[in-house]
């Protein structure tokens, strides 16, 4: 697959304004400003995504899902493992709920991945949805991808909570996914 | 007829803006991809109104608004961006952005919304 300059601008602005949606709803459930960088878009072989994830979520704890109906592929968030529990914090101190680490960090990553995905949907005007998020705990868990190269799109969220947490979002698209989005960000041009 | 200067990194979005407010008869006058870039064109075209995003690389949207309405504190500053958080959207107004169009938008939305702040 050959994706030229343009198309890698286009799905880089795509993945940020998705990831924006993310940004929000993050903000609304912390209850502070959530920061953003502009995404790092990268072509990965299939034999070396274990490597790349695995360096790329080292001291993050990540939870992953599937794009489900007319999308797929991955979408991981992962968060920075010595800032998780301050995160948890803001959870139950704000909503005064007493559940597990682990359950919250799902909860807290089905809200990120559900703006993500609401956001991708309305943009591309496709209908998308995504299996529960699931913690990662081998990378091989991250398949439905059949593809000898991937794209891996990256962006940081930084909420401001007693300084920053680091949250990374990780979007694996399909090949055939990739393709459907190009066609669908050139009928937006028009 | 009212002159548009678009700041957006992405080509994507630029070109999408370029073409609604095209079809909708402003004239677009300058493009930026960048903050620095921004300031430079900004002052060589002097237009009426900018489109103006907020995450970008080296100099963030808000920073190229401030100084913007220091060049020219008339110009009609139209916020374009992925980050919805309310208190971005208050510190830009208050800072002096006219309006914040939250993408993704409908085209004939921003059109709308830059119709308006023209007549203002």
């Amino acid at each position: 697959m050959i994706i030229s300059d343009d198309q890698l601008d286009a799905i880089r602005e795509t993945i940020n304004i998705s990831a924006g949606q993310s940004a929000t709803a993050l903000s609304e459930l912390l209850g502070c400003r959530v920061n953003m960088e502009v995404p790092e878009i990268r072509f990965v072989e299939i034999n070396k995504l274990g490597e790349v994830l695995s360096e790329e979520t080292k001291s993050f704890l990540s939870f992953f899902s599937n794009f489900e109906k007319n999308f797929s592929g991955n979408i991981v968030v992962a968060y920075e493992e010595n800032q998780k529990e301050k995160l948890v914090s803001i959870v139950i101190n704000r909503y005064g709920i007493s559940v597990d680490e682990e359950n919250i960090l799902e909860e807290v990553s089905n809200i990120v991945f559900g703006a993500f995905v609401g956001g991708l949907s309305n943009f591309i005007g496709l209908n998308i949805t995504f299996s529960p998020p699931k913690k990662v705990k081998v990378l091989e868990e991250l398949g439905n991808i059949s593809d000898s190269v991937i794209i891996l799109g990256e962006v940081l969220l930084l909420p401001e909570v007693n300084g920053k947490i680091k949250a990374k979002i990780l979007i694996i698209p399909t090949r055939e996914s990739v393709s459907l989005l190009l066609d669908k960000l050139r009928g937006l041009l028009g | 007829m009212t002159r548009v200067m678009i700041i957006d990194d992405a080509k994507f979005m630029r070109t999408l803006i370029k073409k609604a407010l095209e079809d909708a008869g402003f004239e677009v006058v300058g493009e930026a991809d960048n903050g620095e870039k921004a300031i430079e064109v900004f002052k060589e075209v002097n237009p009426d109104i900018v489109t103006l995003d907020v995450v970008m690389p080296d100099k963030s949207g808000i920073e190229v608004l401030k100084e913007i309405l220091k060049i020219k504190p008339d110009v009609k500053v139209i916020i374009v961006s992925a980050m919805g958080q309310t208190d971005m959207i208050t510190e830009a107004l208050n800072l002096g952005a006219k309006d914040y169009v939250v993408k993704p938008f409908q085209p004939h939305t921003l059109v709308e919304v830059i119709k308006r702040v023209a007549q203002s």
